[in-house]
């Protein structure tokens, strides 16, 4: 499935090296090579997606898409519409009173904006993770885990199992086993978002939409989250808001800009942060503004 | 990684009700919001419910009686005939008294706790000045029976007329019983509700006014003075109105020490009998129908008034909290 | 100079000194109510106390039990009248109370706190007992749940307001419908502040009188079920305060130490429970 001509993806003629050089589960700098974007699937797509806050409009006419199973990075300076872009994804947005969106979200080729569509069950397919982390202070590490699945009346036949390999997952299980009844808001800001991510985890979504996940974060904690990304990437399909330049180049397989609601350039990173086509991205990498 | 259960579809059908009475996409919510909806209507409902009671319960007497139940000074269940001046008189003297002995103190007490003291002194006093609140009302009736009285009897009351007999404050037998331990027991049990809003309207003067004139050499009682009070004025007679309000729908306490006896005097040992005690001696006893209805219009005038002062008292706290700094200094 | 400095200082330190006077003045009757409480109840407290039922005037002995079991049956009922609707009512203002009618809702509450007890009594004596056409402890659970309520409402709306707003994002993203969010995120983590209100309100309302004179009134006897007029704590205290007999005021000094220590429990347990739950904000 091709991805069609209105995201801004290099034309299969013009890059650099085709896959197999490394595969996926190769270490980071192998990593843009190894995709070929010619069989890329998009998981979700905007079609002409615009935002509002009342009256203003923040998102004017975004059409773009994310790649299945990979990680697309969405940079802007501040203000630009990156967080109410991806918190239009699985239609959190809305739920800001006076805000609504229009246009079309795909997920699987699926408009999660229609009419009928339960912004709940999105939810379930598209999880979130916050820029402060916010682990319920009222349960224990072991709650917060299974707290998606237990507000949802749902009961695992196994809950420990399912703590357990969640937080394997997240690599938060040997640092917590043996103190999982403590409350979840008794870690460390990294241990906390951590948890936060395998508590969204545990709903086995599709998708990982994750708001500037490691702002309130100190940089080894912010490390040990982008590995968490890396591996994380082979199962999820994950859309990450960054204002860290650095941090999209780390993690990221795909970048999007985005200044003043307009999303001006969406390439694999490597193309973006060396040779980015448009005038505008370039002045930002280079820190000219933003 | 495979998903390891049932993807449900996206779509969820929306029921015909739901889209036809409201804007919610699963019955969940739609019930949550009216439920909760119905049950805050309830406190509409109560206090239109309890104004319209009482004014279908005052219907006999307020048609028998007119504007003339004010001001009449008769009250006499035998002949139905029914006045409420002298309960009228009696709560409010009561209430007046209450305020002269509670106003400076509970004053006294806001300053001390949010200027004054140190901060360690300040949770554990204010803990006990709210303890005052906590005790209740029959509790403080029994003591004012069998300690307050008693030694008003004894001890104040002979020496109040002696030094100032020749007030008529100060004349007349010495009961103990009487509009001076109605008003002192009042005083006690409002004191709570005066220091603690007038503390909260202290807190909400900005500091920067305080720290002002702090620094321009004032002592902290003149910072206090000129710069603290002045601001926050209305919002100290909100409290005192609040505090009023209190006093005049106050029954147990005073009803215990008041003496119950309906005739006006100016003597401050004289007994009294207020409007809230009346009812509570005489209501479930009532017989006849223009006599209980007598009494509830007497509850109507208590219900009216404290809900106008409550009111008023209300707007004059909001407005210390909203004034917005460097207004008009 | 010298002395306009000595004057001022001088004034300072009077004021100062009269606050802390003032201070004093208004803890000695809270001191010597305790005392007096204390000490003349304590000798009236026994198991005679807490198990007989009143003996007629002039015998000597007897007890409260039924008081105290009617309280106690006064008090179920008036958290049963005021607890679920008020704390539902608090949701509907935190959740949707931005509206005319919210500010309608909000006043009323607030008007009906200031509301004399009495009045209350009246109200419910209209409502209930007059159509009953007897006294019944159903009428005081009544009277008593209408006096919590307001304060229950409010407390609950603004404990929910405190709760930050990604704790609702966290559950919404984890795909509750918004209901759930509120009631087992939300209203949850509000739960022990809310907790505490409650208990001070029922604190008050334990040692109101005035409402039940005319609604539970009140009886010498057991009282069955919810239909039949009630003794309670207070109601006693007072009936037995005025009365002239030596032997019920005695009494009456038992039942207001019992019931003072009840309201004391009440309030400090409230107080802690709000201390022990500040690390888990």
């Amino acid at each position: 499935m091709t991805i069609g001509s209105q995201s801004r993806i290099s034309k299969p003629a013009t890059r650099k090296s085709a896959r197999g050089e490394g595969s996926s589960g190769d270490d980071s700098r192998s990593r843009w090579d190894e995709v070929s974007v010619s069989t890329l699937v998009p998981k979700m797509r905007t079609d002409d997606l615009h935002a509002y806050f009342g009256q203003s409009e923040v998102l004017k006419g975004i059409s773009l898409q994310i790649a299945e199973k990979q990680v697309t990075a969405v940079i802007g300076p501040s203000g630009c519409g990156k967080s109410t872009f991806v918190r239009c994804l699985n239609r959190m947005h809305e739920v800001v009173p006076g805000a609504r969106a229009t246009g079309q979200v795909l997920l699987d080729k699926q408009d999660i904006y229609q009419g009928d569509v339960d912004a709940v069950r999105v939810r379930r397919r598209v999880g979130m993770v916050f820029q402060k982390p916010n682990p319920f202070p009222t349960m224990s590490i072991r709650d917060n885990v299974l707290a998606g699945l237990r507000l949802n009346g749902e009961r695992p036949d196994d809950p420990d199992a399912v703590v357990e390999k969640m937080l394997q997952r997240v690599a938060l299980w040997d640092e917590v086993k043996d103190i999982l009844g403590r409350a979840g808001t008794g870690l460390s800001g990294g241990q906390q978002q951590r948890l936060c991510i395998a508590r969204s985890l545990a709903l086995e979504p599709e998708v990982l939409l994750m708001d500037e996940p490691c702002s309130a974060l100190d940089p080894i904690a912010t490390a040990r989250v982008e590995e968490l990304i890396h591996e994380l990437r082979k199962s999820y399909t994950i859309v990450i808001v960054t204002h860290n330049m650095q941090q999209a180049a780390r993690v990221a397989n795909f970048t999007a800009f985005f200044y003043l609601g307009k999303l001006i350039e969406h390439d694999r990173t490597d193309v973006i942060f060396t040779r980015p086509k448009e005038q505008r991205t370039e002045d930002y990498i280079t820190g000219r503004f933003g | 990684m495979s998903v390891g259960h049932e993807i449900s579809p996206l779509i969820r059908p929306r029921s015909k009700i739901l889209t036809r009475f409201g804007s919610e996409v699963n019955w969940g919510d739609f019930a949550f919001r009216r439920v909760t909806a119905l049950l805050a209507t309830l406190l509409i409902v109560a206090l239109a419910a309890m104004a319209i009671a009482m004014v279908h319960g005052s219907a006999e007497s307020l048609s028998k009686f007119g504007l003339g139940f004010i001001s009449a000074q008769v009250w006499d269940p035998a002949r139905d005939v029914y006045g409420a001046l002298p309960f009228i008189f009696g709560t409010i003297a009561s209430s007046l008294l209450a305020l002269c002995f509670a106003v400076p103190i509970s004053l006294g007490v806001a300053i001390f706790l949010s200027e004054l003291a140190p901060a360690w002194l300040r949770e554990p006093v204010g803990f006990l000045v709210e303890l005052l609140a906590a005790v209740p009302s029959v509790v403080y009736g029994l003591w004012g029976i069998f300690v307050l009285a008693p030694w008003l009897r004894t001890t104040v009351e002979p020496f109040l007329a002696q030094a100032l007999g020749f007030l008529p404050f100060f004349q007349g037998q010495q009961r103990g019983f009487g509009m001076l331990a109605g008003g002192i027991i009042l005083a006690i049990m409002i004191t709570p509700t005066i220091s603690s809003v007038s503390r909260e309207v202290l807190r909400a003067v900005p500091s920067a006014l305080r720290e002002g004139a702090l620094g321009l050499g004032a002592t902290p009682w003149e910072a206090v003075r000129v710069a603290v009070l002045p601001y926050a004025r209305s919002g100290l007679v909100g409290a005192t109105i609040l505090g009023l309000g209190r006093a005049l729908g106050e029954t147990m306490a005073i009803t215990m020490v008041i003496g119950n006896r309906s005739e006006i005097s100016t003597s401050l040992f004289a007994p009294s009998y207020t409007m809230a005690s009346v009812i509570a001696n005489e209501f479930s006893e009532a017989t006849g129908s223009l006599y209980l209805s007598a009494l509830a219009e007497v509850g109507l005038l208590l219900f009216v008034v404290t809900v106008l002062l409550n009111i008023v008292a209300r707007l004059l706290v909001w407005r210390v909290g909203h004034v917005p700094v460097g207004g008009s200094l | 100079m010298f002395s306009r400095y000595a004057r001022r200082k001088f004034s300072d330190i009077f004021v100062r000194s009269a606050c802390v006077a003032a201070t004093v003045i208004a803890l000695v009757p809270l001191v010597s109510v305790l005392y007096y409480v204390t000490s003349r109840g304590i000798g009236g407290i026994n198991w005679e106390f807490f198990s007989e039922l009143p003996k007629p005037v002039g015998e000597a002995g007897g007890g409260m039990a039924n008081a105290l079991a009617g309280s106690f049956k006064l008090l179920f009922l008036a958290c049963v009248f005021g607890i679920p609707p008020g704390v539902l009512a608090g949701v509907y203002l935190a959740e949707f109370g931005d509206s005319r009618f919210g500010k309608l809702v909000r006043f009323s509450a607030d008007v009906m706190s200031g509301v004399p007890s009495i009045t209350v009594g009246i109200f419910v004596y209209s409502l209930v007992v007059l159509r009953a056409k007897h006294f019944s402890a159903f009428a005081g659970g009544v009277a008593l749940g209408v006096l919590m309520l307001p304060t229950v409402t409010r407390t609950t709306e603004e404990l929910l307001k405190l709760v930050p707003e990604s704790l609702r994002e966290a559950a919404l993203g984890l795909g509750l419908p918004k209901w759930r969010a509120t009631l087992r995120v939300m209203l949850r983590t509000a739960a022990p502040g809310i907790a505490t209100g409650v208990m001070l309100a029922v604190a008050r309302v334990a040692g109101e009188t005035a409402p039940l004179l005319f609604t539970a009134f009140s009886n010498p006897f057991w009282s069955s079920g919810l239909n039949e007029p009630t003794a309670s704590l207070p109601v006693i205290i007072y009936n037995y305060a005025v009365s002239p007999y030596e032997e019920w005021h005695r009494q009456a000094w038992a039942a207001a130490l019992v019931l003072l220590l009840l309201v004391l429990l009440l309030n400090v347990s409230a107080r802690l429970l709000v201390r022990n739950r500040v690390g888990v904000r």
